[in-house]
């Protein structure tokens, strides 16, 4: 390690060398622009009906089918992966929020208030995630992309609390805390100037793995009837809910989203992967 | 190691506690009656009235939860609205299926994941290696129900002996799908994990003796890198199979098994407290459960640890 060269540089050049975050990287970006240029990209208007075609195959016109209301497939992935990426960032933010609230106010204090805030982390954690999800939707008379939100980034947080307390805690006891306190620094300059940055990192490569997490989860909610409903799109989830019964018919109508939520998941675990690993300093080359 | 367990029971208590007051006021807040929801458009508001009241829906909130915990005192879980039954029963009767895939589906991940990891980690950076990451990554990118759903069009429908969907009680042949499907998540876990800390285990002096000495390959792997690297991967086994006891709702749904994570979506969606109350508890007692019994093995797996030591 040469002198001058700052700690986040050498993690940019660990990075730099990890083809996996890279590959998650296209994969996030392979779905993400479609869905923002969806108008530009899809083949054709998502509303677009095709009645007369003889059946409802992959065809050349249609690289993936129709789905069950004879509308193309591919345009409905296209314009579905809007829903469920904004349902997916939208519960992510939630839990980040959460967590990160919960877990630094409980690290950085300490005593009872920690005692207290991780008995509640502890009782969410313990309850089983998606029927907690399924119960909080169920709260709402009629489903939207902000109920699922909530249901998912309400479920999401006790894991990253519990990252994020043991960061602050940690932060609390370091070095250059102490340094930054005897020159004089401020509670609020100390948490946002030193321990903030120090604990960054790790919420940044959590939050990836939990926006892989609230992908799947919107997905399952589909499947089981809770899904994101914004005419007239609907989402990656509900679009399998839909083409269920059909599945002994058309493969496709199934196949085709669940590679979208598939390849959606996994580019977000691999970048998470691959940004953890580089910042690991005990993996330091 | 008794001490341990009683003052980790005693521990538990109040996060018991605070997930019954967590799952009641949810519960509480669902709009809907589960009476009206029950009875459809039959019956007449007296027959309505006398329901509510045997059922004690017409107390306040706070006493509603009181009644709970104190017949939660005398191990009773009350009445199921929808069933006219004993919540207990109903638990006992659907935990059943859940249990016999949950089962099944540790086993197929455990034999499989701890079986790639040490294959990778035996060669790391091979084809071997490289192609088993591949296959952990898919397997917890992958929507449960959707590798279920294709499970049941790809192969299902394509092998005669093998039912597409439905339960029978001790058919392995309808439980072998829903098996995979289950257990391909814990089997990423295991298998990235197994495959973490023999790599670990392995470069260690021990494990460079042993091989010096000239041990074969794999006995070296599994005795001098599997043994230290067990409590990790035992720890992922038992978090793992807590999850699933709780979490094949999605799997039960895809192939039709009467299991309780079904039981527990169609208790929220009638409305019927008592059956997702009980059922919360239930589940929540299960993985508090697993997870003691994950820590008191550890004692068994390594000689060092001492349980008396620990909180």
């Amino acid at each position: 390690m040469s002198a001058g060269v700052s700690p986040g540089r050498l993690a940019w050049r660990r990075l730099r060398r990890r083809p996996a975050a890279w590959v998650g990287v296209v994969l996030v970006l392979l779905v993400a622009l479609p869905a923002l240029l969806a108008r530009w990209v899809a083949p054709y208007g998502y509303e677009e009906k095709f009645e007369t075609e003889a059946n409802r195959d992959p065809s050349r016109k249609h690289w993936m089918g129709l789905d069950p209301n004879y509308r193309d497939n591919l345009s409905g992935i296209v314009y579905g992966g809007r829903v469920s990426l904004k349902v997916a960032l939208g519960a992510t933010a939630l839990s980040v929020l959460i967590g990160v609230a919960v877990g630094g106010v409980a690290g950085f204090f300490g005593g009872w208030v920690d005692e207290i805030l991780m008995r509640v982390t502890d009782v969410v954690y313990a309850f089983p995630g998606i029927l907690l999800a399924v119960a909080v939707a169920a709260c709402f008379e009629a489903q939207s992309v902000m109920s699922v939100c909530l249901a998912l980034g309400l479920v999401g947080w006790p894991g990253l609390a519990r990252l994020v307390r043991g960061q602050a805690l940690v932060a609390r006891e370091e070095d250059y805390v102490s340094a930054a306190r005897a020159l004089g620094a401020g509670r609020g300059r100390i948490l946002l100037r030193h321990v903030g940055p120090n604990c960054l990192t790790p919420v940044i490569v959590m939050g990836s793995l939990l926006m892989a997490g609230n992908i799947l989860g919107e997905a399952g909610l589909g499947f089981l009837g809770i899904s994101a409903v914004e005419a007239p799109h609907p989402s990656w989830g509900s679009m399998r809910n839909g083409a269920r019964p059909y599945v002994q018919v058309g493969w496709w109508m199934t196949l085709f989203p669940g590679l979208a939520i598939a390849l959606t998941t996994l580019g977000f675990n691999l970048l998470g992967d691959g940004v953890r690993d580089a910042l690991d300093p005990k993996k330091q080359s | 190691m008794f001490r341990f367990v009683l003052r980790r029971l005693l521990n538990v208590a109040p996060t018991l506690l605070g997930i019954s007051l967590v799952a009641f006021v949810v519960a509480d807040w669902l709009p809907g009656d589960p009476i009206a929801l029950k009875m459809g458009q039959r019956g007449d508001e007296a027959t309505r009235e006398r329901l509510r009241k045997e059922h004690g829906l017409d107390a306040s909130a706070a006493g509603r939860y009181w009644r709970f915990l104190v017949k939660l005192g005398h191990g009773d879980l009350g009445q199921s609205i929808q069933y006219e039954q004993p919540v207990l029963r109903i638990l006992a009767e659907r935990f059943v299926p859940t249990l016999q895939l949950a089962a099944g589906a540790i086993v197929f991940a455990v034999i499989g994941g701890v079986g790639a990891g040490l294959m990778s980690a035996r060669r790391p950076g091979s084809w071997v290696d490289v192609g088993w990451t591949g296959v952990a990554l898919a397997g917890v990118s992958m929507p449960v129900f959707w590798l279920g759903m294709m499970l049941i069009v790809f192969v299902a429908a394509k092998v005669p002996w093998l039912p597409t969907s439905g339960y029978e009680p001790w058919s392995v042949r309808h439980f072998l799908l829903p098996w995979v499907t289950l257990g391909t998540v814990p089997l990423a876990l295991i298998a990235r994990l197994t495959r973490a800390s023999v790599m670990e285990a392995m470069d260690r002096d021990w494990a460079r003796v042993a091989r010096a000495k000239g041990l074969g390959e794999w006995a070296t792997l599994w005795r001098y890198g599997l043994r230290p690297a067990l409590i990790p991967v035992v720890t992922v086994v038992g978090g793992s199979f807590a999850s699933l006891l709780s979490g094949a709702a999605l799997t039960e749904t895809v192939f039709d098994i009467p299991g309780l994570g079904r039981e527990v979506f169609s208790a929220i969606e009638g409305r019927d407290y008592p059956v997702v109350l009980g059922a919360v508890m239930w589940f929540a007692l299960t993985f508090v459960l697993v997870n003691l019994a994950v820590d008191v093995s550890y004692v068994f797996i390594d000689p060092r640890v001492r349980l008396e030591g620990r909180s």
